[in-house]
């Protein structure tokens, strides 16, 4: 029996996530079917909302529903230390272990050149005017341990040597090759605490 | 390591063998044909998850078969895994211990064999990415970051390659940099390696062959060694830009070294009979195999395939005088029975099947 136009055009729409083969997009799609209305009004709504609602921050690019976001507006955070991470997403592990007091700049992705990505692509110039208009005396690179993460970071450290007293990188704790978004609080916190100076 | 028993099912000319295996020595033989060379190759293929004798996957499938397993029992370190490989056109895939193994890196760092076959004698005939990849993998195994430093590096010389190729030099100063700082880290480890080659290479050479000359790899950076230095590397790499953008690829760097055996000075290509290029490929391996053992306390699996029918009969009594002294789990095929008393197993193979 050929599947139901309407369910696969679903199982197709799951298709395209990341990661998410033909098989898991089935199942996806069948426990769908087994929802109550509410339910599935509700998945709809949230899936609308988060369209309508989330934005990229105007100051740092982070995902925000008010703008500026809660963390830039934030009066008792150091508006004077700017964390700076590849991905919007890489703010919130961070967050979450609550060890960082500032602020961040995301720079949608990182120097790439077999992906066509190169400085110009990135989220950079944002970026020289809040150095440029603000007092911010340490800039942390928090890009992830790859090669494209340690490149940006490189790139990072060339560029706004002369313009930022204080330049330190994530130190220890996040395995080589990893990525921030797996990594838990415990090692974000040594590796922000060990994070070393490299504009020296 | 040892492996203690063996299953081949629908591997080249097997349709399917089952085994136990000797800790000691495994000697098989069979007239040509029959399938001794294939065996091995399936005992080499589950420690090293290659052939020695191909890349192409469907040349070890059984005739109109889609797929070939391989199993066995492995043991390191006192620790006994269950390894299956089932092997396709398409590729392999492994389980280690009943569940599917994903970080083959990890497998291939615990598990290992060194082969001496007919084919080795052209390591050092051959072009310079074949040494390059065997060294990689002893080197590795010797030093688990160096196989991280690898794959960086790899991810590296990627990018600065492409950049060459779309022409945008303004980056390149960025990745001559990262660049350097692997390549540094690269280069120390491999000439650290070779130097720790060559403490025992002369003598092992002479324990072999009776011959008294000094053996000696020699590595041959492509990057000026400079003493490690970061600063001079990149120097380097900056100054090659012309030549870079005229290949249209990086032309400086740790995927360009070379290694060379030396004999008495003497350039492996330039001077070496055929017999000198077989016992010196031996002495080679066997010195990795003390390396292995005294440093990692490692014992990996050793497979000589039609060895004593390719050396002459004075070096074939050094030889055997040598193994007699070996504690590795040792695979030997022949034509014959061994000349000798060895401790361990014989069999015969005669079509696809031990009798
Ligand atoms: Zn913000």
């Amino acid at each position: 029996m050929q599947i139901p136009v309407a369910l696969e055009r679903l199982v197709y729409e799951f298709s395209r996530f990341p990661g998410v083969g033909r098989k898991t997009a089935q199942r996806l799609a069948f426990n769908i079917l087994r929802y109550t209305s509410e339910e599935t009004q509700n998945l709809a709504d949230a899936l609308v909302q988060v369209k309508e609602q989330i934005r990229y921050c105007s100051v740092c690019s982070g995902f925000t529903d008010v703008d500026p976001c809660s963390i830039c507006s934030h009066t008792g955070r150091d508006q004077e230390q700017v964390c700076v991470v590849e991905q919007p997403n890489n703010i919130f592990p961070i967050e979450k272990s609550g060890v960082f007091k500032g602020v961040y700049h995301v720079l949608m992705g990182a120097i790439s050149p077999l992906d066509g990505i190169g400085p110009e692509q990135l989220n950079l110039h944002k970026l020289r005017n809040r150095i440029a208009n603000k007092n911010i005396n340490e800039m942390i690179i928090a890009t992830n341990p790859t090669v494209k993460g340690e490149a940006t970071a490189l790139y990072l450290q060339h560029e706004f040597a002369g313009n930022i007293s204080k330049i330190t990188r994530l130190a220890c704790g996040i395995p080589a090759g990893g990525d921030l978004e797996y990594v838990d609080d415990i090692t974000l916190m040594e590796a922000f605490s060990g994070r070393h100076t490299i504009n020296t | 390591m040892i492996i203690r028993n063996i299953e081949v099912s629908q591997f080249r000319n097997y349709s399917n063998c089952k085994t136990k295996l000797s800790p000691a020595v495994n000697w098989i033989y069979g007239a040509n044909g029959q399938g001794k060379t294939n065996l091995v190759e399936a005992v080499y293929y589950l420690c090293n998850l290659e052939s020695f004798r191909t890349k192409k996957p469907a040349l070890l499938l059984q005739e109109k078969k889609s797929e070939a397993v391989l199993k066995a029992q492995l043991e390191r370190t006192k620790v006994l895994h269950s390894v299956q490989v089932n092997i396709t056109k398409k590729g392999r895939q492994v389980l280690l211990d009943h569940a599917p193994s994903r970080r083959v890196s990890e497998y291939i760092l615990s598990f290992m064999a060194l082969s001496f076959t007919p084919e080795d004698v052209n390591l050092f005939r051959s072009v310079p990415q074949e040494r390059r990849k065997f060294f990689n993998r002893i080197i590795a195994f010797n030093d688990s970051l160096y196989f991280k430093n690898i794959q960086e590096y790899t991810k590296i010389v990627a990018q600065k390659n492409s950049l060459l190729r779309q022409g945008k030099t303004v980056q390149i100063p960025l990745w001559n940099e990262m660049l350097a700082g692997s390549a540094a880290k690269l280069m120390k480890l491999r000439s650290d390696f070779v130097a720790q080659i060559n403490l025992h290479l002369s003598g092992i050479f002479e324990g072999l062959s009776g011959r008294s000359e000094s053996l000696k790899l020699f590595y041959k950076p492509s990057l000026n060694i400079a003493d490690f230095n970061e600063n001079n590397y990149l120097l380097q790499l900056d100054k090659s830009l012309p030549r870079d953008l005229q290949y249209g690829f990086a032309v400086l760097g740790p995927h360009r070294d070379e290694y060379h055996l030396l004999l008495d000075g003497k350039k492996d290509k330039d001077y070496f009979s055929q017999g000198e290029f077989r016992i010196t490929n031996l002495s080679l391996k066997m010195t990795i195999n003390r390396l292995l053992y005294e440093r990692y306390k490692f014992y990996p699996v050793l497979i000589f395939d039609d060895l004593f029918s390719e050396l002459d009969a004075e070096v074939n009594k050094h030889v055997f005088q040598f193994f007699l002294e070996l504690k590795n789990q040792i695979f030997i095929t022949s034509t014959s029975k061994p000349p000798h008393s060895l401790p361990g197993k014989i069999f015969q193979v005669v079509k696809g099947q031990l009798v």
